[in-house]
């Protein structure tokens, strides 16, 4: 194995750690590292149940090979929490009923994040094609984009 | 399967090195959204690798000399938000907004959609209607400027060498009386079939109401983008009215009917080009449509 040392950020801890040169980010995230929030869905860059926020980009981590994100920052749907307290997007979703079998729910979460640390008052056009490369066969879209814009509505825009 | 080894340079000249360890397995790793899934489902079986998201250099927006230089790691995001693109290449800036989602825009690279040579890349029509050149380096140091059409030989092939890169896209300004506009249909999943794009650039003369200097890229049709010259011949010089909207669309039809005759998907190409052809000239001209701007 030709394993190469790499170091970055992931919810905000340092890590440093041996990859495979072909590791995708998805399976640093879920076999390494234990963050199995992020999913698995197609493997193949149309379902985003693998969206994961790479410098402030919403990116498909199946598609990034672990040894792209050296010196980077990741933020996974285990970064949202804090101390305990969901984000604002996470309770959002939950008062909307936007969450049904919950497999696209962390991916939908992290693209809807993205475009809030972006654009903290998106129109529901945005919206739409912020969460355009998310899949969801349960929930519909209508409850996810009105829980989204519910959470930029409120005072700080959903954002810390 | 052996696996890949991995060499990450963070700028030109360890790019140059890098190159120079290059064999004929080994690929150039930018965005990833193609090469990664290749390689994940075993349709390619890499060496070596060299990743180029550590050089900075690569992904530069610049304007110089009437020319704007785009660093081949520019994402389709970039494109969307960079002011000069949206200001003097309107058209590429649309070509990149209808690509695949915001994470494969966010990710995907323009040096990555000439390296994937696909038939279907986006922004290749674009680049073919703006002659628009690509900056090859190799790992002795020497930079060549080769045309779009010279890289791409083919589906999913191009000219380079195992050893070069391409590090930028370099596109001449036309001046402020052109227009252009990128149209497609079906997205990456449709069937190939049902796939089309095509970019369309022209000089206006408001006063004649006429155009010229007509350029016509179209994609998805046989195995590489391709200007369509003897379209753009036929509508040189015309004016610009309903009449020559119908012009274009019957022959851009006849043209696809030219690139692949005999092929099953003839017969839906030349019948959904007349409708892209409408929707391209009415972005161009929305005044003749009442305003109205179609995406297609
Ligand atoms: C879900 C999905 C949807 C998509 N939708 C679209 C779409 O709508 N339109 C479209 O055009 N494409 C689409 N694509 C394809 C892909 O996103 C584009 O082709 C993209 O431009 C590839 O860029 P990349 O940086 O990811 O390239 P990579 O995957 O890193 O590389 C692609 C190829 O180009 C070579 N290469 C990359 N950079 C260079 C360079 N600088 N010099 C030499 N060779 C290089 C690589 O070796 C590799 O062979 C889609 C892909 C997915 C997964
Ligand atoms: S698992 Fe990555 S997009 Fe579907
Ligand atoms: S809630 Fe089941 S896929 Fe979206």
């Amino acid at each position: 194995m030709r394993a190469m040392l790499i170091e970055f950020k992931v919810n905000g801890k340092n890590y440093g750690r041996e990859v495979r040169p072909t590791m995708r980010l998805l399976d640093l995230l879920r076999d390494e590292l234990g963050l199995t929030g992020t999913k698995e869905g197609c493997a193949e860059g149309e379902c985003g149940a693998c969206t994961v926020i790479m410098d402030g980009e919403a990116v498909n981590s199946c598609l990034v090979l672990a040894p792209q994100i050296r010196g980077r920052e990741i933020i996974t749907v285990e970064g949202l929490e804090q101390g305990g307290e969901l984000d604002l997007l996470q309770q959002k979703f939950l008062e909307h009923s936007a969450v049904e079998c919950g497999f696209c729910t962390p991916g939908m979460l992290m693209s809807a994040k993205a475009l809030l640390m972006k654009n903290p008052h998106p129109s529901e056009e945005e919206i739409r094609l912020a969460i355009a490369g998310n899949l969801c066969r349960c929930a519909g879209y209508s409850k996810i984009v009105a829980a989204i814009k519910d959470a930029s509505h409120s005072a700080d825009g959903g954002c810390r | 399967m052996r696996e890949a080894a991995m060499l990450t340079p963070n700028n030109l000249s360890e790019l140059r090195e890098a190159l120079g360890q290059a064999t004929p397995p080994s690929k150039i790793l930018a965005g990833g959204t193609d090469l990664v899934l290749a390689i994940h489902q075993g349709r390619c079986k890499p060496d070596l690798l060299i990743d180029l998201s550590g050089v900075e250099e690569l992904k530069i927006i610049k304007l110089t000399e009437g020319r704007i230089h785009i660093g081949a790691m520019a994402t389709f995001t970039q494109l969307m938000d960079n002011q000069l693109i949206k200001g003097s290449l309107p058209c590429l800036r649309e070509a990149a907004s209808l690509i695949g989602s915001n994470q494969i825009r966010s990710a995907g690279t323009i040096g990555g959609n000439i390296g994937n040579a696909s038939p279907a890349g986006d922004t290749i029509p674009v680049l073919l209607a703006f002659d628009a050149v690509v900056r090859v380096l190799d790992s002795s140091g020497q930079a060549v400027e080769q045309s779009i059409d010279q890289v791409i030989s083919g589906a999913g092939r191009t000219s380079l060498r195992r050893d070069q890169v391409i590090t930028e896209i370099i596109i001449p300004l036309l001046g402020e009386h052109y227009r252009s506009t990128f149209v497609k249909i079906g997205s990456r999943t449709a069937v190939t079939i049902a796939k089309l794009n095509m970019a369309l650039a022209v000089k206006y003369d408001e006063t004649a109401k006429s155009i010229s200097d007509v350029r016509v890229g179209l994609g998805a049709i046989g195995t590489k983008a391709f200007r369509e010259r003897q379209v753009e011949e036929i509508l040189n010089g015309r004016r610009v009215d309903q009449c020559l909207a119908d012009t274009l669309a019957e022959e851009l039809s006849a043209a696809v009917q030219r690139a692949i005759p005999g092929r099953y998907s003839l017969p839906y190409k030349r019948e959904a080009v007349k409708g892209l052809a409408q929707s391209a000239f009415a972005n161009l001209f929305p005044k003749l449509y009442g305003g109205v701007s179609f995406t297609t």
